[in-house]
C-alpha cells in the first residue's frame, strides 16, 4: 500500500482509487476464497473442547475455514470432523468464549477455550455510538436486542417487532395497511410538548426519537430483521449527548450484520402466514337501522322516514333489490389475507475480507374483497418488498480497514385508487339500506340491460365503486442506503490512536401511478305506483392516468479520531468527531435539514471496576443558524462502579454481579413541525419574512384581467429563538444473583426539558393580528418528567430443559411546568401542571331522566337538551354548564405504564416462547362513527344498543337518545366517551423445533428449524368493541391485524 | 528507514485529512438553509411595485366578503340563519343559529375572501388579521414602490388611491366587528409581541367614530371611477355607501341607548332614538348619490317570467359589465367557477339535479312576503304587474290565493325563489334535459323532493337568486359551464332604501320633504326617471323599477317603517341583509318564531309513463321551531380568545 500511495500523486485520484478498490476487492477476493482448495488427502480430526476450568463444552461449533464442513461438540465436548488436508484451519466457537483458530497438523486436537473479554458472551455486547462494548463498562442507560429476537415477530414493519422487547421503548400500532404499516414510538414516554398529530396546534416540539442505522440518521422501519445485528435504545444523556441537538428524545441505534472472519454461515428462512383483523366493529342491519332512524327522527321532533311496510320489507328481505340489507364489512372484506417472507443471509470471510449479504423478500396481501370483480382491471391490494444488503469489511493494509455497506429496499404496492381510510370509512359509514351494491338495469340511453352500480345522490361513492371500479394505484418506493468509510491506525504517532471517516449517500424516491375513473352510480326510486325509476349520479369517465413522485436524499459525513490505551490498570479512551448531516427534498414545501456537530468523548476506567465518561458536543443546525445561539454545547458525565469486583464481594455465589451507575447531562432538540398555512416549512425563526403568490386571488377590470400578485407577511419573527434543551439524570443498578440465574436491572431517571417550542396560539390575543399559524415560535415550554424501568429475569438450564421468564415494567410521568397557556377561568381548567397530552372535558353524570330532571339541573349551554341527553357536572357552582366546567379527564392519551413479559422454555429440540405486552394509564376519547349514529349520513353500530328511549329505559341506558342531528351537547369531550384502554396482549408466540445435527446432516444441512409464530394473537382489555391500541382502526382506518405464521430456517 | 517511512506516512495522512476537510468545506456556511425557500425580506416586498400592491390585494383576497355568497361555513347562505330560508341539511353548522347551539365555546365561523380557498373564520379573527395587514401596508406605503406617478396618467395619484383603499378596507373590517360584536378593540398600528396586547374594548361611540374617520379619509382619497383594468377596486362610492351603512347601524335601535349597562341590547324595537344619527345617514346617502357619475338603478327590460334569458335582472347583476350595469356599487372581484366546492349555483339548485345540492330552502314566510299583484301575460312587458292594478298581501285564508299560490306575485319572487312548477330555462338546449320534467317538482315523490335524499327541500322551495338561467348544465362535463361573474355586494337600490329608512325616522314620516332638496334623477322603467325627495318616493323608485304599485301618501311613520322593512326584505332577499337587519331592528321575536314550508299534494295525473301530476293542493306546514334569546343580538367572543386578555375584555352580555 505504501508503494501504491507513493506512486500516485494528486489527491483526487488517490481517493477515487481507494474508493474503487473498496468495491472491487471483494469481487475478486470472494471467488478466490473458494478456489484455494487444492486436491490433497482429507484428514479426520478428533478431539475435545473444554473451558479453562476443564469442563467439557457441549454445542461448541467446529468449522473448517476453507470448506462448508462443520460440526458441533457432543455432551462430552467431543468432536470429529474431516478436513481437506493437513494445514487446513479449524475454528472453534462457543457463546461466551473467544473464537479459537488452529491450523491442523495432527489428528488429535484438544482445545481449551478462553472466556471472551466481555465475560458474559455475545448477548452482553452493547452497541454504543461508534463503539461496541460489553455491558460491564456501560455507564449510561441502554437496552438492546439482537436479530434472533426480532425475527420472532412475523411482521413486515420492523417497529412492530420491537413492542415489549426493550425497556423504556413504547410502540403503539397505528395502521396495519399492507406496506404502509405505521407505529407511534417514544422512548421513556412523552417528555416534551408535542403536536404529534394527537393534540392541538399550540404545542410544538417533536417527541419522536431519531434512528441511527450504521452511524447515520436513517429510516429503519422497513429494514428486514434478517439484516439487523442489534437494535439499541439509548435513553439517558450519557448515551445520547453525543447526538447533541438531536438527542433529547432518545436514540434508536441500529447496527446491521457484518461478516466475521472464519465464521461462515448461510441461512435461508422461509415462512408463510395468514393475516386477520384483530377486531372489526359491528353495525346494525337495515331492519334495525330503519327502526332506529325513525326513533331518532321522532326524538328530533321530525316525521319518521320509514313506514312500517318498508321496515317489514327490510325484515323479511322480500325485495332485496329495492330494499337492500348490506353488511359491507362482510361483503367487502376477506376473513384473512396471506403473507409470506423469505430471507437468505450469507456471511463469512477471512482475515482480509469479511462479507455479509442478505436478500429478503416480503409479500403481503390486503383484506379487501371483491377486488377482482371488475372485468377490466384488478384493484387488489398487494405489497411486496425486497431488501438487499451487502456489508463488506476489507483490510487494505495492516493499518487500514475499509468498509462498504450497500443496501436497498424496493417496495411495490398495488392497491385500489381510493385510500384505505376512505374505503374503511365507506364500509363502516354507509347505512345498510342505502342502495343495492350492483344490479342489472335497463340503461335509459341504450335501452339495454346493463350492469349498474347502486348508489344515491348522497352515496355517490359506494364501497363497491371505491373498491372495484374506481381504478388502482401502483407505488414503487426505492430506498438506497450506502455508506462507506475507512479506519486507519495511527499508532505510529502514538499507540492506540486511530482515524476514520465515513460517509453516507442515501436516497429515497417513490413514484405512484394511478389509473382512476369515475363510474356512474344508479339510484333506484320506487314510485307511488310501484314502478322503479333509475337516475344516475356522477359522470362516467375512462381510466385516467395520474401519479406523483418524490425524491429525498440524505448525505452525511463523519470524521473520527479514536484513542484507546491501557496504562497499567487504567484504560483511557478518547473519541473526537466532526459530523455533518443534511437532508434535501425535491418538494419545495419540505424543508431540508442541516446538522453539524463537534464531538469529544473521554472515558477512563480503572481496574475494570471504576468507569468515568465525559462527553461534550457542540451542536448546531439550520434551524438555529441565524439565531443568537447557532451552536450550543451539550455536556454529559457518567460513571459506573462494579461493586462485585470489590474484594468484599468477590466470589459471592449469591450476588455474582452488582453494578451501580449514574449519569447527568444535557441534550437538545431543534425539530419542530411548524409550517405556515401554505405548507412552507419554517426556516429562519428570527427573520421577518414575506411570501408572494401569483394569480390566485382578486381579479379586477371591466372584463376580468389577470389576477395580480399578492403578498403577505409570513411567520412573525422571534429574535430570541433558541433550541429546546433537556437536562437528564439517570441512576441504574444491574445485578445478577444465584449464579447468574436471576438478573435484575433498574433505572431511575429525571428530566427537565426547557425552552420547549411553543406557539402563542393560546396566549397571544388575536388583536395582535397574525394568523394563528403565522405566530412566532417561542421557547416558553417547560416539562419535567421522571420514571423508572425495571427488568427482572430468571433463567435456568437443567439438562435438556431450560426455561426463562423476563418481566419488564416501564413507568414515566410528565408534568407541564410552563406551556404558554392563557389564564383559565378556574384552576382546574389549567393544563399547566398536568401531564402532556392530558384530555380535558366535562364530567358526565349520566343521561337526563326526564324533563323534570332537566329543569332541576344546571342549564347546559351547548344547545337545547332533551331527556336522554348527557347531563354534566357543574364544577364551579354557577348553575350553568359551559366551557368553564371542563376538568382533566382520564389518564391522557399516551400510556405511561408499559409492561411486558417474555417467557419460554426449551426442551431438547423443542422451544417455546411468548411475549406479552400491555399498557395502562391511558384513556382515549372516542368520537368516531362507531359512537355517532347517523352522523354524516352514516349507519348505527351495535354500540348504541342500550340507548335511552324513554324514562323507563333510563336506569339501564348507556347511550344517549338517538338523534339524526349533530348534538353539540352530547358530542362534547366528556367522561361519557372516555375509555380506559388498558390492555394486555399476546404480542408474540413462537413454537420451534430444531432438527438434530445428525438428521440435518443427512439432508445436507447444518441445521434446520421449523417454527410456528404469531403476532397479536390475544388481547385482554376492558373495551371489547374496538382494538385498544387504536380505536380508529377498523372504523376510519385499515384494521389492525393478527398474524399467524409457519416457517422454516435452513442453515447451509 | 523506518523513521523515514513513518514521516512519509504522517505527511500523507496529514495531507489526506487536510484535503478531506477542504473538499467538504464550501463557500457557504454548512448550516445555512439551502436552497432558499422563496420567502422574501420586507424590503423585497416594499421596493417592488407588484408585491407592494399585492400586500393590499391580499387583504381583499383573504378577508373581504366571500364571492361564493355561501357566507357561513358548511357551506350555507346566511339566509338559512334567519327567516328567509332553512338549510336542507339538519346537521349543517348554520342550524346552530336556529336551534341555539352556539355560544362562546362554539362560535359560528364565516367564510371570507375571494381566493379559491375560502377562509373559514370567526369575524373576530378575520377582522384583526386583516387589520394587521392593512396597518402594515399603511406603515410602509410612503416608503414603497407605489408612487404618484404623473408619467402614467392612470397612476398619477396612485399612492393616495392605495392609501384610500387601505382606509376603506380597514373600515369595513372594523364595521364587520361593529355589527357582530358591538364594541371592539381599536387597533391602528402593527402590534409587536412586546406591546401590551391585553387591551380593553373601546366604547361603542369610539368604535363608531373610528370607522367613520377611516371612511372619511377613504372618501377623500378614492376616485369615483377607476380605469378599466382596475374596475372593482375600492371607489369613493363604496366608501360613501359603507359610511351610510355604518351610520344606519349606529342609528338603529340595537346601537342606540347611551347607557350600555342599562340598555345592553339598545333601545326597544321601532324606537327612533337620537334623530341626529338618522340625519347623518340621510346626509351620507345623499353624498353617495348626488355627485356620483356612475351608479344608478339599473333598468330592466326582461323579468324572470314566464321564462328568462341573459337580459334578466339576475343575469345582468352578476356578469354584466359597467357601463351597461350601473347598479352594483360594490361587487366582489371576478370569480370563475374553477372551484367546484363552494359556488352558489351547484349548492343552490334543486336537489335531484345531477350534482346539485339544494342547500338553501326559502321559507313559506319569505314566499308569503311577496305581494300578490296581477301580472301581464303578453306583450313586451309580460311578467310585469298590470299598470295601475293594486297589490295585496298573500293570504292563506283566501281560496283564490291558495289555489294558485305562485301566480301573480311580485316579479322579484320569480327572480329569487324556485317553487313547484317553476320552469327553468327557455331554450331547449339549456333545460335540464335529463329530467323527465322540465319543471322544478318539489312535491313529495317528485324528483326534487325525494324523501330518501337528505338534501331534499324541507320547505318546498329552492333558492334561485343570482343564478342566471343562461348558464346551464354542461351535460358532458357534469358541471356548470365555466363562466366568470361578480358577486353584487352593495347595490344602488339599497342606497335608496337606506335613504328612505333614515328620512322616515329623522323627519317622523314618509312624506316630509328633504330640506336639502330632491335627490338627482333615478332611473325606473325604460327612460323614465324620478327625483325622490321623501322616504316614500325613494321606496317608490325601487318599486317602480319592477312595476309594483307605488306606496300611497299619508302613511304614518310606523306604517312606513313596516313598508320599508318589507321592501328591504323583498328587494335585498338572500343578500345577507335580513340576518343583520332583524338584529339592528331588535326583532328577535321574528328570529325566534317557527318557520313554515308548504305541503304539496298532487290531485290529478296525466297519462304519460310514469304519470305526471297536473294539479296540486297546497297547505302551509311548520318546518322548524326556532330558538332565540336576547343575548344573541350580539355574537359571543370565542371563549378561547377571551381568556387571553386576562379579564381586560368582557364577554358580550348574556353569554
Amino acid at each position: 500500500m505504501t508503494q501504491y500511495k507513493n506512486s500516485i500523486k494528486g489527491k483526487i485520484c488517490r481517493i477515487a482509487v481507494f474508493a474503487m478498490l473498496s468495491f472491487l476487492v471483494p469481487a475478486f477476493a470472494l471467488p478466490g476464497l473458494v478456489a484455494q482448495t487444492r486436491p490433497q488427502q482429507p484428514v479426520t480430526v478428533y478431539g475435545t473442547v473444554k473451558d479453562v476450568k476443564g469442563v467439557p463444552l457441549m454445542g461448541a461449533q467446529v468449522l473448517v475455514q476453507e470448506s462448508t464442513e462443520r460440526t458441533e461438540t457432543d455432551e462430552g465436548g467431543n468432536f470429529e470432523i474431516v478436513v481437506p488436508r493437513t494445514g487446513s484451519v479449524l475454528t472453534f466457537q462457543a457463546e461466551g468464549f473467544e473464537p479459537f483458530t488452529i491450523t491442523v497438523s495432527v489428528a488429535n486436537i484438544d482445545v481449551v477455550m478462553q472466556y471472551s473479554v466481555e465475560g458474559q458472551g455475545a448477548k452482553d455486547r452493547v452497541f454504543m455510538p461508534w463503539m461496541v462494548t460489553d455491558k460491564r463498562s456501560v455507564t449510561g442507560s441502554v437496552s438492546s436486542i439482537t436479530h434472533d429476537e426480532l425475527r420472532k415477530s412475523p411482521v413486515i414493519n420492523l417497529s412492530n417487532a420491537l413492542t415489549g422487547r426493550l425497556s423504556g421503548f413504547t410502540v403503539l400500532q397505528t395502521s396495519a395497511r399492507p406496506g404502509f404499516e405505521s407505529t407511534n414510538w417514544r422512548i421513556r414516554g412523552i417528555r416534551t410538548l408535542e403536536d404529534g398529530g394527537m393534540n392541538n396546534l399550540s404545542k410544538g416540539g417533536i417527541g419522536t426519537p431519531i434512528a441511527i442505522v450504521d452511524g447515520f440518521e436513517r429510516a429503519f422501519i422497513q429494514l428486514d430483521p434478517s439484516e439487523i445485528e442489534s437494535f439499541s435504545i439509548l435513553k439517558d444523556a450519557a448515551a445520547t449527548a453525543i447526538y447533541g441537538i438531536r438527542g433529547a428524545n432518545g436514540v434508536i441505534l441500529i447496527n446491521t450484520r457484518r461478516g466475521t472472519a472464519n465464521r461462515r454461515s448461510i441461512d435461508l428462512e422461509v415462512s408463510s402466514g395468514i393475516v386477520t383483523p384483530t377486531r372489526l366493529p359491528e353495525f346494525y342491519d337495515s331492519y334495525n337501522f330503519a327502526k332506529f332512524y325513525n326513533e331518532a327522527r321522532t326524538n328530533d321532533g321530525l316525521s319518521t322516514v320509514y313506514p312500517n311496510s318498508i321496515i317489514e320489507k327490510y325484515r323479511n328481505g322480500s325485495d332485496p333489490l329495492n330494499y337492500p340489507d348490506n353488511n359491507y364489512i362482510d361483503d367487502f372484506m376477506k376473513p384473512y389475507a396471506h403473507q409470506s417472507k423469505a430471507a437468505l443471509t450469507m456471511s463469512g470471510g477471512n482475515s482480509v475480507i469479511r462479507y455479509f449479504t442478505a436478500v429478503a423478500y416480503n409479500r403481503q396481501g390486503g383484506l379487501w374483497d371483491r377486488i377482482d370483480e371488475n372485468p377490466e382491471y384488478e384493484t387488489k391490494s398487494m405489497y411486496q418488498r425486497f431488501n438487499l444488503r451487502t456489508n463488506l469489511d476489507i483490510n487494505i493494509s495492516k493499518r487500514a480497514i475499509a468498509f462498504v455497506n450497500v443496501s436497498g429496499r424496493i417496495q411495490l404496492a398495488h392497491e385500489p385508487f381510493e385510500s384505505d381510510a376512505t374505503i374503511m370509512t365507506l364500509l363502516t359509514r354507509t347505512p345498510p339500506n342505502a342502495f343495492t351494491n350492483s344490479f342489472t338495469g335497463i340503461h335509459p340511453d341504450t335501452g339495454k340491460e346493463t350492469f349498474m352500480l347502486g348508489g344515491t345522490s348522497i352515496y355517490t361513492m359506494t364501497p363497491l365503486r371505491a373498491l372495484g371500479y374506481r381504478g388502482f394505484a401502483e407505488q414503487t418506493d426505492r430506498y438506497y442506503q450506502i455508506n462507506f468509510g475507512a479506519r486507519y491506525d495511527l499508532d505510529f504517532i502514538t499507540e492506540g490512536l486511530r482515524a476514520g471517516f465515513a460517509m453516507d449517500l442515501d436516497g429515497f424516491n417513490f413514484f405512484r401511478i394511478t389509473r382512476s375513473q369515475t363510474k356512474q352510480v344508479w339510484q333506484r326510486t320506487v314510485q307511488a305506483d310501484g314502478s322503479v325509476t333509475l337516475s344516475s349520479f356522477n359522470t362516467a369517465t375512462d381510466l385516467a392516468n395520474g401519479g406523483s413522485a418524490s425524491t429525498t436524499t440524505w448525505n452525511g459525513l463523519n470524521f473520527t479520531l479514536n484513542y484507546d490505551r491501557t496504562f497499567g490498570l487504567s484504560r483511557l479512551q478518547g473519541f473526537a468527531m466532526l459530523r455533518r448531516y443534511k437532508t434535501v427534498y425535491l418538494q419545495a414545501n419540505l424543508k431540508d435539514r442541516r446538522i453539524e456537530d463537534y464531538v469529544l468523548r473521554l472515558t477512563w476506567s480503572y481496574n475494570n471496576k471504576y468507569f468515568i465518561e465525559a462527553t461534550n458536543v457542540l451542536s448546531g443546525s439550520d434551524n438555529t443558524f441565524t439565531t443568537n445561539e447557532p451552536r450550543i454545547l451539550f455536556p454529559a458525565v457518567s460513571g459506573a462502579w462494579i461493586v462485585s469486583e470489590e474484594s468484599f464481594l468477590e466470589g459471592s455465589e449469591f450476588l455474582s454481579f452488582l453494578k451501580l451507575r449514574g449519569s447527568f447531562g444535557m441534550t437538545g432538540n431543534d425539530e419542530y413541525t411548524y409550517t405556515d398555512p401554505n405548507g412552507h416549512k419554517y426556516r429562519y425563526p428570527n427573520r421577518p419574512r414575506y411570501w408572494t403568490t401569483t394569480g390566485t386571488s382578486v381579479q379586477f377590470g371591466i372584463t376580468p384581467a389577470t389576477p395580480p400578485n399578492t403578498a403577505y407577511e409570513g411567520i412573525v419573527a422571534n429574535m430570541d429563538f433558541t433550541m429546546e434543551k433537556a437536562r437528564m439524570a439517570n441512576f441504574g443498578i444491574d445485578m445478577k444473583l444465584f449464579s447468574n440465574r436471576l438478573v435484575f436491572a433498574t433505572d431511575f431517571w429525571f428530566e427537565h426539558r426547557y425552552d420547549i417550542f411553543t406557539r402563542g396560539t393560546g396566549t397571544v390575543p388575536q388583536i395582535f393580528g397574525a394568523l394563528e399559524s403565522y405566530l412566532p415560535i417561542a421557547n416558553e415550554g417547560i416539562v419535567d418528567s421522571k420514571g423508572f424501568e425495571v427488568m427482572l429475569g430468571w433463567q435456568e438450564q437443567r439438562g435438556k430443559f431450560g426455561y426463562w421468564v423476563n418481566l419488564m415494567l416501564d413507568k414515566s410521568q410528565s408534568k407541564i411546568i410552563e406551556m404558554a397557556e392563557p389564564v383559565q377561568a378556574f384552576d382546574y381548567m389549567t393544563e399547566t401542571g398536568q401531564r402532556v397530552r392530558q384530555d380535558f372535558g366535562l364530567v358526565a353524570l349520566g343521561l337526563f331522566r326526564n324533563q323534570d330532571d332537566i329543569d332541576n339541573s344546571p342549564v347546559q349551554t351547548f344547545g337545547p337538551v332533551k331527556p336522554g341527553d348527557i347531563k354534566y357536572e357543574d364544577q364551579n357552582g354557577d348553575n350553568v354548564i359551559d366551557m368553564t366546567d371542563v376538568v382533566p379527564l382520564g389518564n391522557g392519551q399516551w400510556p405511561t405504564t408499559v409492561f411486558a413479559s417474555d417467557l419460554g422454555f426449551s426442551l431438547g429440540q423443542f422451544d417455546f416462547s411468548m411475549l406479552w405486552q400491555g399498557t395502562t394509564n391511558s384513556s382515549v376519547y372516542l368520537s368516531n362513527l362507531y359512537v355517532r349514529p347517523f352522523r354524516t349520513n352514516g349507519g348505527i353500530s351495535t354500540f348504541a344498543a342500550n340507548r335511552y328511549t324513554d324514562e323507563a329505559s333510563w336506569a339501564t341506558a348507556d347511550f344517549p337518545r338517538l338523534s339524526t342531528l349533530a348534538s353539540n351537547n352530547n358530542d362534547r369531550i366528556s367522561t361519557f366517551w372516555l375509555y380506559d384502554i388498558t390492555y394486555l396482549r399476546l404480542k408474540n408466540l413462537e413454537i420451534g423445533y430444531n432438527l438434530t445435527n445428525v438428521r440435518a446432516k443427512k439432508l445436507g444441512l447444518y441445521g434446520v428449524r421449523f417454527y410456528l409464530n404469531a403476532f397479536n394473537l390475544f388481547t385482554f382489555d376492558n373495551f371489547k368493541h374496538l382494538d385498544p391500541e387504536d380505536l380508529d382502526a377498523g372504523v376510519t382506518k385499515y384494521p389492525l391485524t393478527k398474524v399467524t405464521n409457519l416457517g422454516v430456517i435452513l442453515k447451509f | 528507514m523506518k523513521n523515514l517511512i513513518s514521516k512519509i506516512k504522517i505527511r500523507y495522512a496529514g495531507l489526506l485529512i487536510v484535503w478531506l476537510l477542504t473538499a467538504v468545506g464550501c463557500e457557504r456556511p454548512f448550516l445555512e438553509p439551502w436552497p432558499p425557500d422563496g420567502a422574501r425580506l420586507p424590503k423585497d416586498i416594499w421596493e417592488f411595485y407588484n408585491f407592494a400592491r399585492g400586500m393590499l390585494f391580499r387583504v381583499m383576497g383573504d378577508h373581504m366578503p366571500t364571492y361564493s355568497m355561501l357566507g357561513v361555513t358548511g357551506p350555507a347562505h346566511l339566509a338559512s340563519a334567519c327567516d328567509e330560508a332553512e338549510h336542507s341539511l339538519s346537521q349543517n353548522l348554520v342550524q346552530s343559529f336556529n336551534d341555539g347551539a352556539w355560544g362562546p365555546s362554539r362560535t359560528i365561523e364565516f367564510r371570507y375572501g375571494g381566493t379559491m380557498t375560502n377562509n373559514v373564520r370567526t369575524t373576530w379573527y378575520n377582522s384583526y388579521t386583516g387589520i394587521r395587514r392593512v396597518n402594515n401596508f399603511l406603515d410602509n406605503l410612503d416608503n414603497s414602490a407605489i408612487i404618484n406617478n404623473p408619467a402614467i396618467p392612470s397612476r398619477n395619484n396612485e399612492r393616495e388611491v392605495f392609501r384610500g383603499s387601505a382606509y376603506f378596507l380597514r373600515a369595513w373590517l372594523n364595521f364587520d366587528l361593529f355589527r357582530t360584536y358591538g364594541q371592539f378593540v381599536i387597533v391602528d398600528e402593527v402590534l409587536t409581541l412586546e406591546d401590551n396586547l391585553e387591551l380593553p374594548r373601546n366604547t361603542l361611540q369610539e368604535c363608531y367614530e373610528f370607522i367613520i374617520a377611516d371612511l372619511d379619509d377613504a372618501i377623500e382619497l378614492l376616485p369615483y371611477v377607476h380605469d378599466d383594468l382596475n374596475w372593482y377596486m375600492p371607489t369613493k362610492t363604496m366608501a360613501q355607501t359603507v359610511k351610510a351603512v355604518t351610520q344606519l347601524y349606529w342609528a338603529s335601535p340595537l346601537f342606540q341607548g347611551e347607557d350600555r349597562e342599562l340598555y345592553p341590547y339598545g333601545l326597544p324595537a321601532n324606537t327612533v332614538g337620537d334623530t341626529d344619527r338618522w340625519l347623518d345617514v340621510v346626509e351620507s346617502v345623499r353624498a353617495a348619490i348626488q355627485e356620483n357619475p356612475v351608479h344608478n338603478l339599473m333598468t330592466i327590460t326582461k323579468w324572470n317570467r314566464p321564462h328568462s334569458d341573459a337580459n334578466t335582472y339576475t343575469a345582468r347583476l352578476v356578469f354584466t359589465n359597467y357601463p351597461t350595469q350601473t347598479e352594483v356599487v360594490w361587487g366582489t372581484s371576478w370569480y370563475s367557477q374553477s372551484n367546484n366546492s363552494y359556488y352558489n349555483e351547484v349548492n343552490s339548485l334543486p336537489d335531484g339535479e345531477d350534482g346539485c345540492n339544494g342547500l338553501t330552502n326559502p321559507t313559506q314566510e319569505m314566499v308569503d312576503a311577496y305581494e300578490v299583484v296581477p301580472l301581464q301575460t303578453s306583450g313586451t312587458s309580460a311578467g310585469r304587474p298590470v299598470v295601475g292594478a293594486p297589490s295585496a298581501a298573500f293570504d292563506w285564508n283566501n281560496p283564490a290565493h291558495v289555489a294558485d299560490p305562485y301566480n301573480n306575485r311580485d316579479p322579484r319572487f320569480y327572480a329569487s325563489i324556485m317553487y313547484n312548477g317553476y320552469l327553468w330555462g327557455t331554450q331547449t338546449a339549456f333545460r335540464y334535459t335529463i329530467d323527465t320534467y322540465d319543471a322544478v317538482s318539489p312535491y313529495p315523490g317528485g324528483k326534487h323532493r325525494d324523501y330518501a335524499r337528505p338534501n331534499h327541500t324541507k320547505t318546498g322551495y329552492y333558492y334561485r337568486k343570482f343564478i342566471p338561467e343562461s348558464y346551464h348544465r354542461n351535460l358532458a362535463g357534469g358541471h356548470f359551464v365555466n363562466f366568470q361573474r361578480i358577486r353584487p355586494y352593495f347595490r344602488f337600490a339599497e342606497l335608496l332604501l337606506i335613504y328612505a329608512e333614515a328620512m322616515n325616522e329623522a323627519y317622523g314620516g314618509p312624506d316630509v320633504v328633504d330640506p336639502n332638496g330632491a335627490l338627482r334623477a333615478i332611473n325606473t322603467v325604460g327612460t323614465a326617471q324620478v327625483t325622490p325627495a321623501t322616504a316614500r318616493e325613494a321606496v317608490n323608485a325601487v318599486r317602480a323599477r319592477v312595476g309594483m304599485p307605488l306606496l300611497p301618501t299619508g302613511l304614518t311613520q310606523n306604517e312606513m317603517r313596516e313598508k320599508i322593512k318589507h321592501e328591504r326584505r323583498i328587494e335585498l332577499a338572500f343578500e345577507e341583509r335580513r340576518f343583520w337587519d332583524l338584529r339592528r331592528w331588535k326583532m328577535g321575536d321574528v328570529l325566534g318564531a317557527p318557520i313554515h314550508g308548504v305541503k304539496i299534494t298532487p290531485t290529478a295525473w296525466d297519462t304519460s309513463t310514469p304519470p305526471r301530476p297536473t294539479a296540486f293542493t297546497y297547505e302551509k306546514v311548520q318546518v322548524e321551531e326556532r330558538y332565540w334569546e336576547d343575548k344573541m343580538y350580539w355574537h359571543p367572543i370565542p371563549y378561547d380568545e377571551l381568556i387571553k386578555y386576562n379579564g381586560v375584555i368582557k364577554q358580550n352580555p348574556g353569554w
